[in-house]
């Protein structure tokens, strides 16, 4: 083995400045970093929000070991259960066999029964040919009581398609009933944050304010309340990995759909506000005045305490970093970098914005593999989501995943609060960011 | 079918083994595996993930690269990592899908060495097996490098086998394992390898005897007895146990045979009422308890749940396959000393001894994790398993 000689790492190609990088790839695919921040919601957390069900995994030691602890560590354990596969159930059995064999012995071992069963074969299932429509028509006709969710732990195929948390969302739709559209409640669909308060959230405003209920999956009681919000006269997602779960919904029930997506400017905010109050036949415009004012007084106030320390934004923080980057640049804050491995179709005019107005921008990637040496920057930054804060090893950083349950101005108003907060009580980031699915019930 | 588990979770995957056998060597570990591996590994099986730096990635792969047999972006990516890293070695990881597809690892090492100038190994792993088996392979692969060399052998000198954070992931478990092997009058060569100099397995050829620790380092172990003639000891010095420890090194490096002194012992003790049973590791869990056998003067039966080679067995250190089958033998005994996660598996009226395993319940209880090479640990063990087995 030849001796280790120290040298400089080259980060150019996974950091660059907003001038340079391509849209929508910035990066060079290559091998790939995992930080170890795991603040993230994976499909075990997601799943878990289904009153009353529980999940069956069927694959190997090294892919079943993030599932089972992730389950164990959220005290959940006892709606999980496993088949371990081995080599001979590959090369001398039948998968499909293996298959119903194990999920049949999972639900005689169990002393309960469960409304709801989340069933997930891997990749392994997909190239071994094996035929899990026979599984599930075998395993509903069996055990008619129980409501079975076809969902896939197969990241293998994410990267050119749908990926295993956007099928499972879309399952976890499945067992809502066609009842008459009820224009009183109004389903979130595939938010793993629950909303904020209306103070934060202009949603959560103006639904109370127009006397809609507006269903969460987190705050039903049990697997039939989640059920009957089928009646729900709206489908509402504001993540773009929400799609196909509430278009799907929304197409199966024949219901509208509303993408509100997470965007940060004026316009864009403006505009999707007016789509949602003309569906409902609100008038807003007072109201969206009023909004704004505080929005802006907020942002005064945030900038006085803050000044030209510089900012880091992260992607699990945040559902739209680039829209983010934008505001706050517009605002005068110092956004110094954005952690993103790509960017979306709905941010170009923000990307464009941000190559004309903040040239040193620098857009950073989180999966290559130069990024496990990315060095401590010598000033203080404050960072906006948590991979943001392990990668500038900063204690100023506003842990939230997903937009924290903030949505429009009152997300203006309740991010301005959690970066002043941020900056006036440093925190230790280790027991924070490695929390896996942040929000979740941890044993930890 | 006994692979279906409604209790107990697995133990970590053998990926995670031999990430964690070769987390300190400088090197680069290159799991060939879409996702999921790298996060799993470093949040439930490593340790050391947040402050100490190594070089663990996946590469990403996809259905078509992998439906078309696109090897050569694998061996194009790893190289341009090593080129801008600058590794020591680089080793890969194979991982279900390439291993039903056949893919040929050991030509990817060999088109990836030709390209640079370090050594590339192949660990066999398939995501299927245990820690166990990974961290073997790696210890094994590490153990079979050209430039390990046989030395002038130093007497009374061990090198450490088969330590990682997996089995021994308390603070400080290396620091004192070594003094307690320097006190019986042994120098430590080399720990493979937790907390460990890596420049020191250079000079594991002058070792006198090989300390195996754990399963992980079997194999190793054998291959230098083949390439150096250095015999092994499997054991850990724990409690009562570590004076036969002690005596089987010296045996051993008198001799030149290979030794495991807890199974006669607990063979020995074998015939009285079966009272205590210790689940683990096949090496730790022997160790600690043939100490608690002679320190209780019970027979105490092993419970192995994980992959073990079977020379390191023994009709009382039985490997158990399935949560069932090692539910039914730990209900048999009075007490239990085992992973807290196995109190899901056991009758109320049987005692239990906490006895955190990393590579089990990882994250959850590290905090409790215990040092058995600290004394007053393991009296404190040895307390509750008496107290306990008295109800």
């Amino acid at each position: 083995m030849l001796k280790q000689v120290k040298r400089e790492i080259d980060f150019s190609k996974a950091a660059v400045p907003i001038s340079q990088a391509a849209f929508p790839n910035p990066f060079d695919p290559g091998l790939e970093f995992n930080t170890p921040e795991h603040s993230h919601w994976n499909i075990v957390h997601i799943g878990m929000q289904l009153p009353e069900s529980r999940q069956i995994y069927i694959c190997g030691d090294n892919c079943m070991r993030g599932v089972v602890m992730t389950a164990a560590e959220m005290a959940a354990s006892d709606r999980f259960a496993m088949v371990l596969l081995q080599d001979k159930d590959l090369l001398d059995d039948d998968l499909t066999q293996v298959t119903l064999r194990g999920i049949e012995d999972c639900i005689a071992k169990w002393q309960t029964r469960p409304k709801a069963v989340l069933v997930f074969p891997v990749c392994l299932h997909h190239f071994m040919g094996t035929d899990m429509d026979e599984v599930y028509e075998i395993l509903e006709e069996k055990y008619p009581d129980i409501f079975w969710l076809k969902c896939w732990m197969d990241p293998i195929m994410q990267k050119r398609g749908t990926t295993p948390d956007e099928r499972e969302r879309l399952e976890m739709t499945r067992p809502l009933y066609d009842l008459p559209a009820d224009l009183s409640q109004a389903n979130l669909i595939g938010m793993d944050m629950p909303f904020a308060d209306s103070d934060e959230n202009d949603l959560t405003a103006l639904f109370t304010r127009g006397k809609i209920r507006l269903n969460e999956i987190g705050k039903c009681q049990d697997f039939e309340a989640y059920r009957r919000t089928g009646a729900a006269g709206l489908e509402l997602y504001v993540s773009q990995f929400s799609k196909l779960a509430a278009e799907g919904l929304a197409k199966r029930l024949k219901r509208p759909c509303f993408f509100m997506d997470a965007l940060w400017n004026e316009a864009d905010i403006d505009g999707e506000l007016d789509a949602l109050a003309d569906f409902y036949g609100w008038k807003i415009s007072d109201w969206l005045q009023e909004r704004k004012a505080l929005a802006e007084k907020a942002i005064q106030s945030a900038k006085a305490q803050i000044g030209g320390m510089p900012i880091a934004i992260d992607t699990v923080g945040v559902l739209r970093p680039l829209s983010l980057a934008r505001m706050l640049t517009a605002h005068g804050f110092n956004v110094v970098r954005v952690y993103t491995d790509g960017f979306s179709e709905a941010e170009h005019a923000d990307y464009l914005w941000l190559q004309e107005h903040a040239k040193k921008l620098m857009i950073c990637s989180t999966l290559r593999p130069e990024m496990r040496r990315w060095p401590k920057p010598e000033e203080k930054v404050l960072a906006i989501g948590p991979r943001a804060a392990w990668f500038e090893k900063s204690p100023y950083f506003v842990q939230m995943i997903e937009n924290g349950g903030l949505w429009g101005y009152g997300a203006w108003i309740g991010l301005m609060k959690r970066m002043r907060d941020a900056c006036a009580h440093p925190k230790p980031v280790k027991p924070v960011i490695t929390q896996k699915g942040w929000g979740c019930a941890c044993t930890l | 079918m006994k692979t279906v588990y409604t209790k107990i979770p697995c133990y970590s995957g053998d990926v995670s083994g031999a990430a964690s056998a070769l987390y300190e060597l400088k090197g680069m570990v290159v799991i060939h595996d879409p996702s999921g591996c790298n996060s799993t590994y470093n949040t439930h099986d490593e340790i050391r993930w947040y402050e100490q730096e190594s070089l663990i990635f996946i590469s990403g792969l996809n259905d078509m690269d992998a439906i078309i047999g696109n090897d050569e972006k694998f061996v194009t990516d790893v190289v341009e990592a090593a080129r801008r890293l600058h590794p020591r070695f680089v080793a890969l990881c194979n991982s279900p899908i390439p291993y039903i597809t056949g893919t040929d690892f050991e030509a990817l090492a060999a088109m990836i060495e030709d390209q640079l100038d370090i050594p590339v190994f192949y660990i066999q792993t398939n995501g299927l097996h245990d820690y166990t088996v990974g961290a073997s392979g790696a210890f094994a692969a590490v153990a079979a490098q050209n430039a390990l060399q046989k030395q002038k052998t130093k007497p009374h000198s061990v090198n450490i086998l088969g330590l990682t954070p997996l089995d021994f992931d308390a603070p400080g478990s290396a620091a004192a394992l070594t003094k307690k092997i320097e006190a019986s009058g042994w120098q430590v060569i080399s720990n493979w390898a937790l907390d460990c100099d890596p420049d020191a397995i250079f000079q594991a050829g002058s070792a006198a005897v090989n300390l195996v620790v754990s399963s992980t380092g079997w194999q190793a172990a054998q291959i230098l007895k083949q390439r150096f003639g250095i015999p092994a000891v499997a054991g850990c010095p724990v409690g009562s146990f570590a004076p036969l420890v002690t005596e089987a090194l010296n045996q051993s490096e008198a001799d030149g045979r290979t030794r495991m002194p807890y199974a006669d012992l607990l063979e020995a003790r074998a015939d009285s009422k079966r009272a205590v049973a210790v689940v683990g590791e096949t090496v730790g869990a022997a160790s600690l308890g043939a100490a608690l056998a002679l320190d209780l003067g019970k027979a105490v039966q092993i419970t192995v749940p994980v992959e073990s080679p079977s020379a390191l067995c023994s009709d009382t250190v039985l490997r158990i396959e399935g949560e069932s089958a090692v539910e039914a033998r730990i209900n048999q005994a009075d007490c239990v000393v085992a992973d807290p996660l196995y109190k899901a598996l056991l009758k109320e009226k049987t005692a239990f001894v906490p006895w955190h395993h990393f590579a089990f319940s990882g994250r959850i209880g590290h905090d409790q994790a215990v040092n058995l090479f600290e004394d007053s640990v393991y009296q404190r063990i040895e307390e509750r398993t008496e107290n306990g087995s008295i109800k």
